[in-house]
């Protein structure tokens, strides 16, 4: 036999119109993420980096390539200093040219 | 015809761009399940509106947390029902079941406020009733969106229909 409360639980709900939902839920969110905030921090952080390298064991490299006293590590890290800010700024610039 | 992007599609454009336009889109297309499975659950439109914009709220913060082999719609559902239930621990005290009695087929349909009748479930029994009937889901889908074993969906499932069969039976009471 059958329940006689299937059919009551078994009618299909109605779809029901939007009627403005969806705007007030996209109303509700949270700000997005600023592309030009990210983008400011992302290149103030590599110039940083790049500063103190530069500032650092780079510029001990320098001196240390013009008084003859050149090492093969420190000019390493001089090219890894100069290779780290050049990418993480053309990073930087590329993601920002595909958000926009 | 063409149908748009997936769901899929556009769950990765908004997590990828933080895209708007998408994220709307997933709103409007998965609205109407969702404020109708509050509406059961709550017997409350207004409240059911209120979960259900909390619903995609959370589940825009949460989205990097879907797993793409699960349906988006079994997702909702389950942030849907974890807001209910947040709500029903603070807000519902679970009403007495009438005891049962018997009544004809026709009795039974014209008592037919089904909602009303649902205010008498605890949430479990609610929710178990809400998903497996008029959604399209199966049983295994909802213990799945539930995160129940299968044995404890159909018993909520059997004990919310006796207390609803008990409910939409019982003789009229004169004020």
């Amino acid at each position: 036999m059958n329940d006689p409360i299937d059919p009551l639980l078994d009618e299909p709900q109605p779809y029901l119109e939007d009627a403005g939902f969806t705007a007030r839920v996209m109303g509700a969110l949270p700000p997005r993420r600023s592309r030009s905030a990210r983008t400011v921090v992302l290149t103030g952080a590599a110039l940083a980096a790049t500063a103190a390298l530069a500032l650092g064991p780079a510029r001990s490299g320098v001196s240390a390539l013009f008084s003859g006293r050149f090492e093969w590590a420190v000019l390493a890290t001089l090219a890894l200093a100069v290779v780290v800010g050049t990418g993480t700024m053309i990073s930087a610039v590329l993601r920002e040219a595909d958000l926009a | 015809m063409s149908t748009g992007p997936s769901d899929a599609e556009l769950i990765v454009r908004v997590l990828q761009d933080d895209d708007r336009h998408a994220f709307s889109e997933l709103v409007r297309r998965h609205q109407s399940s969702v404020r109708g499975l509050l509406r059961r659950l709550t017997s409350d439109a207004a409240l059911a509106d209120d979960l259900a914009q909390e619903t995609f709220i959370r589940a825009h913060r949460s989205l990097a947390q879907f797993r793409g082999g699960a349906r988006l719609s079994s997702w909702l559902f389950r942030i849907a029902y974890n807001a209910f239930l947040a709500h029903a621990r603070k807000a519902l005290p679970p009403l007495e079941p009438q005891p049962p009695q018997h009544a004809s087929m026709e009795a039974v349909l014209a008592k037919a406020d089904l909602a009303k009748a649902m205010e008498c479930l605890k949430p479990e029994e609610r929710a178990a009733l809400a998903l497996t009937y008029g959604h399209e889901v199966t049983h295994e889908e909802a213990a799945e969106i539930l995160q129940w074993p299968l044995g404890t969906l159909k018993t909520h499932v059997l004990r919310g229909k006796d207390k609803l069969r008990a409910r939409l039976t019982a003789p009229e009471v004169s004020p």
